[in-house]
């Protein structure tokens, strides 16, 4: 079987005992009243615990002089860069694992964390990231809106985190990381990242004509692992039309009603100006029934849901970018998005381009963007 | 929402609540622990539930925390999933169940909610707690990585379900 018609058909029927285990949850809801919001007591316990040792441990660690080691050790940086960055240095082990938030720093309206953690047994293998990894808390059942990648390095898997403050957050505010890998939360006490390690760029003409894009700030800044580069840009849905310039990870074509994009691996297509045959599936989902062509295919739908940013360099390659799928809606209806340039040295001027992950094809790239050298 | 209200809107979605954390747990017995687990959550926190509209999404994602929660705990404890009191029926589909187990929870959900359980793109963003542009992007390397399995020919009834 090559092409599911049907992807009800992936899951099993609903047995009967589950029916029969909600009828009897819901039947004790009857006898349980509804409960107002409360903070729970182990969770204080926990953080007023960890607040007291964080505490002592940086009276003693001041006094005896071996922040600055710790500081220093609990760097993980590329070859040659020095970021002017301040480190928690805060590490958590519970015999299986060791958590150490490496970074924690606000900037504006996100909050920037990276955390390492490390299995004592067995580095993990590359690829072997869990599922139920990190969140991000502002306190007790509080999850915060939080763009994260993950990592795997030399046996190590890094989080990093960049999360939306509510309105009017203190600036001394302390967040918290819950995970499998510690018993408790840990506390992320953030400090505001140095103007030295972040700089704004110039950027020519600040929209993406076609995508709606506006861009209202454009700025770069060290982490511990990568350049970030940080785009916070508003999007008025009216102006998007449907992308027109072909991309070169794909092949297109254009037919019945919509854009297409194509498998060029698929011999029958490429080279052929006849669409595709396609077959429904669900929900607007379709495949090409030819075999070898691209499986799944859905039409351009004008919409902010599915933009993908690249960089490109003066030479036209597309530079190496990591992580974070897309852009945190800000509580005013913006977007900040974080594209982690893996590269050691900032390109002198890249320009940005947008384009639809549906459908591949890109809008025209007209924000250039001269980049300044952040101080090291 | 009266108790009663309330039992009618679970009732009407336990399908795609079965199906949401069967994807995760692949366990029957686990499915019913994590989404009683929940019920009794949801029912004690409705009160912060602000547009009755959402109820559906806010529940669903009760679920997935509560299954993330079942999860972690397996991990702390290097406990296995439940013993199943009755096997659970196959699917129709098998080896489309398997190329879907086969991918990553964080891939196999968001095919899994919108494919399976037919929840639009915003809707699923309310549900995981993301940006609908994550969605997309989600949902777009979950196809082709769906693709890339069931063209590869990697998936059969020897392929073990995770």
């Amino acid at each position: 079987m090559k092409t599911p018609r049907c992807f009800n058909g992936a899951l099993p029927p609903t047995p009967e005992s589950f029916h029969r285990a909600v009828v009897r949850a819901l039947q004790k809801t009857e006898e349980e009243p509804m409960k107002k919001r409360t903070v729970r007591v182990s969770i204080v316990a926990a953080v007023l615990a960890a607040i007291l040792l964080v505490g002592t441990a940086l009276a003693v660690g001041s006094h005896l002089g071996i922040l600055e080691f710790l500081g220093q050790t609990g760097r993980v940086t590329p070859a040659g860069e020095t970021p002017d960055i301040e480190r928690p240095g805060t590490a958590v082990s519970n015999g299986k694992y060791t958590l150490t938030v490496c970074e924690g720093y606000c900037a504006g309206d996100t909050a920037n964390i990276l955390v390492e953690v490390a299995r004592s047994k067995e580095p993990f293998a590359p690829g072997e990231i869990p599922f139920w990894g990190p969140s991000v808390k502002a306190g007790a059942d509080d999850d915060l809106p939080c763009e994260h990648e993950e990592r795997w390095i030399d046996g190590k898997i890094y989080y990093y985190f960049v999360c939306a403050l509510p309105d009017g957050a203190a600036e001394a505010l302390t967040l918290y990381i819950e995970s499998p890998f510690t018993d408790e939360p840990v506390p992320v006490p953030l400090s505001k990242r140095p103007e030295s390690a972040s700089a704004d760029v110039a950027a020519g003409d600040r929209t993406i004509d076609g995508a709606g894009i506006t861009f209202d700030g454009i700025s770069l800044s060290r982490t511990a692992l990568d350049i970030a580069l940080t785009l916070t840009y508003s999007v008025d849905r009216s102006a998007i039309r449907a992308p027109e310039l072909p991309s070169p990870n794909l092949a297109y074509f254009t037919g019945g009603d919509g854009v297409y994009h194509m498998n060029p691996d698929c011999l029958a297509i490429v080279g052929d100006a006849r669409p595709c045959p396609f077959d429904e599936i669900a929900g607007g989902m379709r495949s090409c029934s030819l075999p070898g062509c691209s499986f799944f295919t859905e039409p351009f739908s004008a919409g902010e849901v599915g933009f993908v940013f690249e960089l490109v360099d003066a030479q036209g390659d597309v530079l190496e970018t990591g992580g974070l799928d897309s852009g945190l809606l800000l509580e005013d209806g913006r977007y900040r998005e974080t594209l982690l340039i893996r590269s050691e040295a900032i390109p002198e001027s890249f320009r940005i381009r947008a384009f639809d992950c549906w459908t591949k094809y890109r809008w025209r790239d007209t924000v250039e963007v001269s980049a300044t050298e952040i101080v090291p | 929402m009266t108790n009663r209200e309330f039992q009618a809107r679970v009732l009407g979605c336990e399908r795609r609540l079965y199906g949401v954390a069967y994807m995760l747990l692949n366990s029957a017995a686990d499915c019913e622990d994590a989404v009683q687990e929940a019920l009794l959550r949801a029912w004690r926190r409705l009160p912060s539930l602000r547009e009755e509209a959402y109820f559906e999404t806010w529940l669903a994602r009760i679920v997935i925390n509560e299954c993330k929660q079942l999860m972690r705990k397996r991990v702390r404890r290097a406990e296995s999933p439940l013993p199943e009191t009755l096997p659970a029926p196959p699917p129709p589909n098998p080896e489309l169940y398997r190329a879907l187990r086969a991918l990553d929870a964080r891939h196999r959900i968001v095919l899994t909610l919108k494919y399976v359980d037919g929840y639009g793109v915003a809707e699923i963003a309310r549900i995981l707690r993301v940006p609908q542009g994550t969605v997309a992007s989600r949902l777009s390397r979950a196809r082709k990585m769906l693709k890339d399995r069931l063209e590869g020919g990697d998936i059969n009834e020897n392929t073990p379900l995770l």
